[in-house]
């Protein structure tokens, strides 16, 4: 990041600007392991398609649990990539006062919409939490899987959510925003319609 | 409504009990015998009893799927709700053997369980276990066969990819009569019979003609292998927050619409079959074998339940005539 | 809590740039909390509407636009229209079209489309004397064919939302893409003949044949996906996945696709899931407290109020459907609108097939109308221009795709003329 308004100076600032290494590569090794869960889903849910595809064609007898494990894949690949979404700031969002001149306004509001995020990861945390300790009761129909693991899974992300919304509500306290026009190069390519 | 307030009212009869409204949750289409005559007379019932207590439905899945649903009767979040048994047995396994294949003759045996003693063990201890209460039942028709051919006895399934769904109980059955099943799900059925990807699926009458499978389908044979059961449930907390009153005015209504459905379903299935056979949408095929099927499932069953389930179906097969 | 707090608050939050998944999550959480339900009801409505059977097409496809992306299938289909349509006077304005209506049969996306796309022609359009406007105006306007060509995106999840068949979406929508791509031809035509700059490219006419054979591999896939759904092979769902292992192993074939591309294909299509899945989701959940509150019957009556004609309605829904996409994601528009507007369809006697490829194809024009334009935002940043330039660039397109609704709005019944003949 190269082009920053800033006003904060400091060790603080050196943190956020360079983080020093166990941190980046802790957070680096936290981003693996969502992506890992994510891939390994879309992996699976690519693998148990082409499976429930290939049975008719197949003297197999069915297995019926492959749509259902399918089905909670989707689940787990969409909670658990949240938190990386707000750290490569993808989310899709409208991003009108990205266009705003002044620059300590867009801050201002760039920190506010980070802690509502983090507030909102850390009630649906609270709610995944809540879940997985009264979900157990319910049994999905063809596997038979206890639906606490749907949400054990999923609080991975919501954790990730609130904790990166936190550290990009600080990153933008400390550092400030980027201007507008430097953003789009930058930023990983999330693909909507 | 708190917990210890119903027992203070219960216990003055002559005091005006608290205004209550009841969501009545469901998956059936507003023109389905299960809203027609069942949801909507329990409403209709319960506003005239005038008790203080409005039934409001919400009809065609708006509150979520079946899945969903029972979730939330079991959390409070709805108050009521018309299920399957087989998506109760997410929540209580033995209660899925309801939907256990010939495990009812026919609609009256499934209303004459339900009137009866010996549905109470497993009533009390759905609602043990979940808090939910169970207020009544019916049966939306029995489910039939439909595929491109008749089928008339278990041989004429081998080499059919029959569509099940993919429960327990459902694939259970599928073994003990003899099919094959296959996973599609109900959204994709209708294109995947049209398209053969997917050779016939079994359904109650009154389903076939709500999601249009005679278009696809060139026979239904009248197997009548399992009673599509549907159980009205009360959350735990809804039904204590009650006036007795109100849980009788209720519990009338229910009652009034299992008097009602069977009727309703009796009604509609005549028609559709009366129409399929004139416009020649789908044969009816009405000599199935039906003493070959029984018999194959019953011993499959015999053998392959665990005894906790063996008690439930024993429990339904002795009220049989 | 009352309904009219928790829109003004999803508002607000929207305008703070927060998320527009989290901006429907927070508030609607906090009403059903604060309406007495059960913590952890919201999280587990906006998991089982994830876990929904039509919805895993979704990553799937995606899959497949991004193969198709890194496997060079875009550079193959461009040189081929280049050498089909090259000597034409404005040619890359046809080329541009044409290579789009090719993808358009792999892609299920716009924004992937003008991605994959916009990186190739705008830069060889610019080289050739053609204006910026033109060159971003007619590249983000026939992106849009891709999510109404099957496969299509937006068709899988409206399918899911109002419970039709995918299969029936797919082939209602094939005859008014080639209708937009036609539109946008006569556009191109129009603009060509006013613009004195825009000279006859050179094209070396013998490649054609070479360039034919390259990409015969890539005209199977709409065959094996389009054709595996009609005939019976597989269901929408699995044909995204069948679609998906073939563009895989097509790259590997072609030698632009290698293993150690694969983590990060695999890592943006499933960052790319992620968000488009957690807005659907989350506009889920908002549409089950509006379910709840009979926000759509209430709606319903307005409606009916105004008028009780169907093309009235179907008026209506138009200019609804833009204004929301103006400023809303498409996918969002669709989850919270089609719940309510679907048993409003009902009573007008609207076919909901005719309602979706309406719905779909207004929401797209949003995809290149400011403030927030997706499209926009791909190409600003490939050909480093203001908003502006892309808008009033492409604002010449919009007219035919605007001809292209109120003509579906006057005969919703030609809609469904393949589907029928199909027997969908
Ligand atoms: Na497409
Ligand atoms: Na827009």
């Amino acid at each position: 990041m190269t082009h920053i308004t800033s006003d904060a100076g400091g060790r603080l600032h050196a943190f956020f600007a360079d983080p020093p290494r166990p941190v980046a590569r802790t957070v680096r090794a936290l981003t693996a392991v969502e992506l890992a869960i994510g891939v390994l889903a879309m992996l699976l849910i690519f693998v148990l398609v082409l499976v429930q595809a290939g049975q008719r064609y197949l003297p197999l007898q069915g297995w019926p649990w492959t749509g259902e494990l399918a089905r909670f894949c989707l689940v787990w690949l969409t909670f658990v990539t949240a938190g990386v979404l707000v750290s490569s700031d993808s989310h899709i969002a409208i991003e009108t006062i990205d266009a705003v001149r002044n620059p300590t306004v867009r801050r201002v509001v760039r920190v506010i919409s980070c802690l509502i995020v983090a507030a909102i990861g850390a009630l649906l945390t609270a709610e995944a939490w809540e879940l997985m300790h009264t979900q157990g009761v319910l049994r999905s129909p063809a596997m038979g899987m206890p639906m606490s693991w749907l949400y054990a899974i999923s609080i991975v992300g919501f954790i990730s959510t609130t904790l990166r919304a936190l550290v990009a509500a600080a990153r933008f306290a400390v550092l400030g925003v980027p201007d507008p026009q430097e953003l789009d190069d930058s930023r990983p390519e999330v693909t909507s319609t | 409504s708190g917990d210890d307030e119903p027992d203070a009212e219960a216990s003055e009869p002559g005091a005006t009990a608290e205004e209550v409204t009841l969501q009545l949750a469901h998956s059936y289409a507003e023109t389905q015998p299960q809203h027609r005559c069942g949801a909507q007379v329990i409403a209709d019932e319960v506003a005239a009893a005038d008790v203080g207590l409005t039934v409001e439905i919400f009809p065609g899945s708006q509150l979520g799927g079946d899945a969903d649903r029972i979730a939330s009767v079991v959390s409070g979040d709805i108050d009521m709700d018309i299920q399957g048994a087989s998506a109760l047995g997410a929540v209580y396994a033995p209660i899925s053997v309801l939907d256990a294949a010939y495990a009812f003759d026919d609609s009256d045996h499934l209303a004459r369980f339900f009137t009866d003693e010996a549905s109470d063990e497993l009533l009390n201890g759905f609602e043990e276990e979940t808090g939910v209460h169970t207020l009544g039942a019916w049966s939306a028709g029995m489910r039939q066969f439909t595929a491109n051919k008749p089928i008339r006895s278990p041989q004429d399934l081998e080499g059919l990819r029959m569509r099940f769904p993919a429960s327990p109980q459902f694939l259970m059955n599928a073994e003990a009569l003899g099919a094959s099943a296959t996973e599609v799900a109900y959204e994709e059925l209708f294109l995947a019979l049209q398209q053969g990807t997917v050779d016939g699926q079994e359904n109650p009458i009154v389903n076939i003609d709500a999601s249009n499978l005679e278009e696809v389908q060139d026979f239904i044979s009248m197997s009548s292998h399992q009673a599509n059961s549907n159980l009205v449930i009360i959350g735990g907390d809804a039904w204590s927050g009650l006036s007795t009153e109100q849980q009788d005015a209720l519990q009338a209504a229910v009652d009034a619409a299992m008097e009602q459905v069977p009727g309703c379903v009796d009604e509609d299935e005549q028609a559709k079959l009366a129409e399929w056979a004139e416009t020649g949408a789908m044969e009816v095929v009405d000599d199935v074998d039906v003493e070959a099927f029984r018999t194959k499932a019953d011993a499959y069953l015999q053998e392959n339940f665990t005894p906790e389930q063996l008690t439930v179906y024993e429990a339904i097969r002795a009220t049989s005539e | 809590m009352s309904l009219l707090v928790l829109c003004v608050l999803i508002t607000v939050l929207l305008l703070a740039r927060v998320p527009v998944a989290f901006a429907f999550i927070g508030p609607s959480l906090v009403y059903l909390l604060s309406t007495g339900q059960s913590l952890g009801l919201s999280l587990r409505l906006v998991a089982q509407s994830t876990a929904s059977f039509p919805l895993l097409a979704v990553p799937l496809f995606i899959l497949l636009g991004c193969l198709a992306s890194h496997a060079g299938i875009a550079d193959r289909l461009y040189a081929f229209a280049l050498a089909l349509l090259g000597r034409v006077r404005g040619s890359l304005g046809y080329v541009s079209v044409g290579v789009s209506v090719g993808f358009s049969w792999i892609s299920g996306s716009a924004v992937a489309d003008a991605a994959a796309l916009g990186k190739i022609q705008i830069p060889a359009m610019l080289r050739e004397g053609y204006s910026k406007r033109f060159a971003l105006g007619v590249s983000g306007a026939s992106a849009l064919i891709a999510p109404v060509m099957p496969p299509s995106i937006p068709a899988v999840i409206f399918a899911g939302l109002a419970a039709v068949s995918t299969g029936a979406m797919f082939a209602a929508s094939v005859v008014p893409a080639l209708l937009m791509a036609l539109g946008l031809c006569v556009v191109v035509f129009l603009w060509v003949r006013r613009d004195p700059n825009i000279r006859v490219t050179r094209v070396d006419r013998a490649g054609l044949g070479s360039a034919g054979r390259r990409v015969l591999g890539v005209l199977v896939a709409p065959i094996l996906i389009l054709g595996g759904i009609l005939s019976g092979w597989f269901t929408p769902t699995e044909a995204a996945a069948v679609g998906a292992a073939y563009i895989g192993l097509l790259g590997f074939a072609y030698r632009t696709l290698h293993w150690r591309d694969l983590p990060k294909i695999l890592v943006e299509a499933v960052l790319t899931s992620g968000a488009i899945l957690l807005i659907v989701a989350s506009a889920n959940l908002l549409g089950y407290i509006f379910a709840r509150e009979r926000v759509p019957q209430a709606i319903a009556e307005w409606m009916l109020g105004i008028t009780s004609d169907p093309t009235g309605f179907l008026l209506l829904v138009l200019a609804l459907s833009l204004i929301l996409g103006t400023a809303l994601d498409a996918i969002a528009v669709l989850t919270l609108t089609v719940p309510i507007l679907m048993p409003i369809a009902a009573v007008y006697d609207v076919d909901p097939i005719a309602l979706g490829v309406l719905m779909i194809l207004s929401q797209m024009i949003g995809l290149l109308t400011p403030p927030v334009g997706t499209v926009i935002f791909v190409l600003q940043a490939i050909a480093k221009v203001r908003m502006s330039e892309v808008f009033w660039g492409s604002l010449p397109f919009m007219v035919p795709l605007l001809l292209l609704c109120v003509a579906i709005i006057l005969w919703p019944d030609a809609i469904l003329y393949l589907p029928q003949r199909l027997g969908l």
